[in-house]
């Protein structure tokens, strides 16, 4: 009774209190409120994007996730398989190639059986009807039509043929959701109900097949255990287990990235806000180190002004909450329609998830770095009223307690942002290493500084405004630190923005090419050379392709036996079947603009028979087969050996969509050996005609059309470019609160400084000078910090998160710099304000 | 270019002279010759080497795989490996045509002139009998088949018989991808293979 009759006393107590100290409380909240604004806003961001992406992988997949194998399925498999997973309804397609004919003439197919309900998720439909499994049309892609010359008003008198099937209504498909992002196939693709399949008479023993389990979920649920499930469950390796989370990232590495990016700006906004909350709170108790006193004098027990603390923390933070979750809710209507005006692919949704992790971050974020300062609270003696306020009592051990819960707690909130231990542990370890870095360098810095201060001839102004920084050390660490993370982090976002939009959006889209062309032989090249030339007035560029065999590295075998390796898992035989899979080796003179050095120099220009022949490798496929700058390979190029030296590591990018390779010979080794061509057409004009003639004289060579999947890549990579700037945007205006917020505070504990020189006769004026050059001083400093430690980090992050081309955003940095000293000016420049009304009586009332 | 082809003949003459004294057959073909997939220890051409030791015949293999390769790089890629002297080829390509769809004529056309070519050349040639899975039509299908049997009549020389009998369509001797064959797949194709090439090896 006793024990909830002094919680309600308490309860009561910290209300009065805040009601007493409204002006500091509200300021408080106003400061907190501005975090928990931007990072709410960068959480319903971050969750609609994710929102996005996930349903675009549905929609590539048609549904959650499949389980798949290129033979059919036994009844006793698909019982256990529907056992083994969870599911709300499935479905089937039975994918194989056939012949597709009509009247004398016929063409290669992709045949796609589907079932009922099939896709769960996206569209595959002409311009009057979807899929329907109870029909007997068949959809079929827009380019059968000229191949295969079909009179759509005349289809009954063509004698069309899926097999034994005789096609009469076809329907022309206008949208395949499936195929978004993916590149064309081999062949154009045709959908068909499972009810006709019997009809065709393809299917029988013998016949190749890939056959597609699909399950739709009831709700969203990690997949990662139960694909291990199945995997523990079903060891015969033919059966196959894809996501359609996999299957987006398997179709292109923009979703990837798209994927780390919202992630890492999760960690970022976290890190905003562990940064501002723990600063505020440390202010705050610099405020209330007099009222402690005076209730410690009175004899409130320590335990007592801890829970004071603790409960009005609470009630602050949850204020502030508030205060966000509201202006969320009127802002968004607006924030959406510019979403729409601005053709963005989704809308700002609001998600229970999100909001209990922003009410998580809000809430719990200021209680836990409040965590120093209720120790110090416990440390805090009523004479320490007497001595300087910018001593901090703390107890080591303590600290550094809390200082690991800290570190633990972010690392785990990174996790669960990111789901990745590798980015977590690389920012959590990135900051611990900065934190201390920063520490060292400026302690460092200030004895320099204090050394050799005296032999410059600097104005007293100038002169004391550094002593009196460096003076304050606790004081100038935790804002140096402070300002140089949020700086840090700031830069982070645009860095890495840059480096994936340079990565993914071509700088020319009309020379992406529309239309590969493959299998060309050497006697053929010059012949279609001269025909583009002619009727494309296009200059072709042929890619030589030469079929090997890795056979050594370093004189160490490369291919493995199966019996050798006694296959275990999945992963030991996919990494078998990698190695036995055969190569394709090409040589060329020059870099491509799709190509960067990262390692060593580009081949010399022709192989002089002297010394062994010079190899270029891909970086990633460098690592996969762990072979490093300096190795010896030796290929079996059909029957010959040939050997080579890696003497360079390329970057390419990959979504550049021009032919590429993993391994690069020196120009003279491979040329006389059995090769074939492939290149690359980015002109449509005329493309119909020349296209004919190929197909007609040149029979061997196959086209495969990418206009469409690059023209639906050019879309997406825009939109997605756009939210990936407003992200980066939010977060830097994020981050400016938060300079706002520091600097603010940094005054208001300065106040009694600044009023004792007043006291002493200096002028308002020059008193003003000296606060503009202490925050010069210390700003100046952090954003040197800040953005050279923002640059070291984007390159190592880049490097080991999304191994792409770094490409530094100076457009942001020369923002951040000019926007930093002018704020600066102005929030020192209004909060100096009230250096007119300070008087002798404040001082000794303080 | 006759710089290139020097660079490379010293480069591969280590490779021929160990085989100088023994005749040399070649298997030209895609995928399958490549051993897509499995260790080269373990693809048909070194079990038919195998095989043919075992039987004290002295004859070595050499195996001219290219993935993805069709018919219409026989010509080219004969002309390269005839360089090497071998006393036998078997061409075991067109697999890819059909894959691809591409019309029979045409690879009738590429191999009577990989053939013609090899001939001319007093190179001894035999030719695999391929055949196409029934997804692709009683027609097409049909058609390929054919294909094989009036080159080799044409041509007047050996017809090999099917490499994949008894090996496509079975999931446990195929790979993933149902296509190539795993390491059993290869013991099986090398026997089918030897048991149609060993008379002419003798």
């Amino acid at each position: 009774m006793g024990y909830l009759k002094g919680l309600v006393w308490i309860f009561q107590f910290s209300f009065k209190d805040l009601l007493y100290q409204k002006k500091i409380y509200l300021f408080l909240i106003i400061n907190l409120f501005i975090g928990t604004f931007g990072f709410l806003t960068i959480q319903m961001f971050q969750g609609s994007l994710k929102q996005d992406l996930a349903g675009r992988a549905q929609t590539m997949l048609g549904a959650d996730y499949t389980i798949f194998a290129s033979r059919q399925f036994r009844p006793e498999e698909v019982e256990l398989f529907d056992k083994t997973v969870a599911f709300e309804s499935k479905t089937s397609t039975i994918e194989f190639f056939a012949m597709l004919k009509a009247g004398d003439k016929s063409r290669l197919v992709s045949v796609r059986a589907f079932g009922q309900n099939y896709p769960f998720y996206g569209e595959i439909k002409s311009e009057n009807i979807k899929l329907d499994y109870d029909s007997d049309k068949i959809w079929i892609d827009p380019e059968l039509v000229t191949m295969l010359d079909l009179n759509l008003s005349q289809l009954e008198a063509t004698e069309l043929f899926l097999g034994k099937f005789p096609v009469k209504n076809i329907e022309i498909i206008e949208k395949d959701s499936t195929r978004f992002f993916r590149g064309a196939g081999l062949a154009p693709v045709i959908y068909l109900s499972q009810k006709l399949l019997s009809k065709t008479e393809l299917l029988a023993e013998g016949s190749t097949s890939r056959n597609y389990l699909l399950y739709k979920l009831n709700k969203n649920i990690d997949l990662n255990p139960i694909k291990q499930n199945f995997y523990n469950q079903v060891t015969d390796s033919t059966v196959r287990f894809e996501t359609a989370v996999e299957r987006s990232q398997s179709s292109g590495s923009v979703f990837k990235y798209f994927s780390d990016y919202l992630g890492l700006v999760a960690i970022v906004a976290i890190s905003l806000c562990f940064l501002s909350g723990g600063y505020l709170m440390r202010w705050a108790f610099q405020h209330q180190r007099k009222n402690i006193g005076i209730y410690k004098t009175l004899g409130m027990s320590t335990a007592r002004i801890q829970s004071l603390y603790i409960i009005q923390v609470f009630i602050v933070s949850l204020a502030a909450f508030s205060f966000s979750l509201i202006t969320f809710f009127i802002l968004k209507p607006g924030i959406n329609y510019y979403f729409t005006t601005e053709n963005l692919p989704f809308q700002l949704s609001t998600t229970l998830e999100g909001l209990l992790f922003s009410l998580l971050i809000s809430v719990v974020a200021p209680l836990f770095m409040f965590m120093p300062v209720n120790s110090a609270i416990a440390q805090l003696n009523p004479r320490t009223l007497f001595l300087s306020q910018n001593q901090i009592q703390k107890t080591p051990w303590l600290f550094y307690v809390w200082s690991a819960l800290c570190l633990a707690g972010f690392w785990m909130l990174s996790f669960y942002q990111v789901l990745s231990y590798k980015t977590a542990t690389l920012f959590t370890f990135a900051i611990i290493f900065i934190v201390i870095l920063l520490k060292y360098s400026l302690s460092f810095l200030f004895t320099i500084i204090q050394r050799n201060i005296h032999r410059f001839s600097l104005h007293w102004s100038t002169r004391y405004a550094i002593k009196s920084v460096i003076n304050k050390k606790n004081s100038a660490d935790m804002v140096f630190i402070t300002f140089t993370m949020a700086i840090l982090v700031l830069t982070l976002l645009p860095h890495i923005k840059q480096s994936i939009i340079s990565e993914i959006k071509p700088e020319n889209p009309s020379a992406l090419p529309k239309v590969f062309l493959f299998d060309l032989q050497s006697g053929q090249k010059d012949e279609i050379e001269k025909l583009a030339q002619d009727m494309l007035q296009a200059k072709m560029e042929f890619n030589p392709l030469v079929r090997s065999r890795i056979l050594k590295v370093n004189d160490i075998d490369y291919d493995r036996l199966q019996e050798n390796e006694g296959l275990s898992t999945r992963e030991q035989e996919e990494e078998v079947r990698f190695r036995n899979r055969g190569v394709n080796l090409t040589y060329q003179t020059h870099l491509k603009a799709s190509e960067t050095i990262v390692s060593g120099k580009w081949n010399s220009e022709k192989y002089s028979g002297e010394g062994l022949p010079e190899i270029s490798l891909e970086r990633r496929y460098a690592g996969r087969i762990n072979a490093k700058m300096g190795d010896v390979m030796l290929f079996d190029v059909q029957g010959l050996e040939i050997q080579g030296k890696v003497t360079s590591i390329r970057n390419i990018r990959w979504t550049s969509f021009n032919p590429n390779f993993f391994i690069v010979f020196q120009d003279g080794v491979l040329n006389e050996a059995p090769q074939n061509f492939l290149t690359s057409i980015s002109t449509t004009k005329n493309y119909d005609t020349f296209q004919q003639v190929i197909v007609d004289r040149f029979p061997n060579v196959s086209i495969i059309d990418v206009s469409q999947t690059v023209k639906n890549v050019l879309i997406y990579v825009d939109q997605m470019a756009l939210a990936l700037q407003m992200m980066a945007v939010i977060s830097i205006i994020l981050g400016f609160f938060i300079f706002i917020v520091l600097v603010n505070t940094q005054i208001q504990e300065r106040l009694n400084e600044f009023n004792l020189l007043k006291v002493m006769g200096t002028e308002t004026s020059t008193i003003r000078k000296i606060i503009f050059k202490q925050f010069l001083f210390i700003v100046s400093l952090s954003l040197l910090a800040g953005l050279s430690l923002g640059l070291v980090l984007t390159q190592i992050l880049i490097q080991m998160i999304f191994g792409i081309t770094t490409k530094f955003d100076i457009q942001a940095m020369v923002v951040i710099c000019v926007a930093m000293i002018p704020l600066v000016v102005l929030i020192v420049g209004k909060a100096t304000g009230f250096l007119n009304r300070l008087s002798p009586i404040d001082l000794i009332r303080s | 270019m006759i710089r290139n082809f020097l660079l490379l003949s010293i480069l591969l003459s280590a490779s021929i002279n160990v085989f100088a004294s023994k005749k040399t057959l070649l298997i030209l073909g895609d995928s399958l010759t490549e051993g897509y997939g499995v260790a080269q220890s373990a693809a048909f051409p070194a079990l038919i080497e195998e095989k043919l030791k075992k039987d004290s015949l002295n004859w070595t293999v050499k195996a001219a795989g290219s993935s993805g390769s069709t018919t219409a790089s026989g010509l080219e890629r004969i002309k390269w490996l005839s360089k090497s002297k071998p006393d036998l080829v078997l061409l075991l390509l067109g697999s890819n045509d059909g894959l691809r769809g591409i019309k029979p004529e045409t690879t009738e056309k590429n191999l009577n002139d990989t053939i013609a070519w090899a001939k001319e050349n007093k190179l001894e040639i035999m030719l695999g009998q391929l055949h196409m899975p029934p997804n692709y039509g009683k027609d097409y299908t049909k058609k390929f088949e054919e294909t094989f049997k009036k080159v080799a009549k044409k041509n007047k020389i050996p017809l090999v018989d099917f490499l994949l009998k008894d090996v496509a369509g079975k999931s446990d001797l195929n790979l993933p991808d149902g296509i190539h064959p795993n390491e059993k797949g290869h013991k099986v194709v090398a026997e089918n293979i030897y048991k149609s090439i060993s008379k002419y090896l003798k």
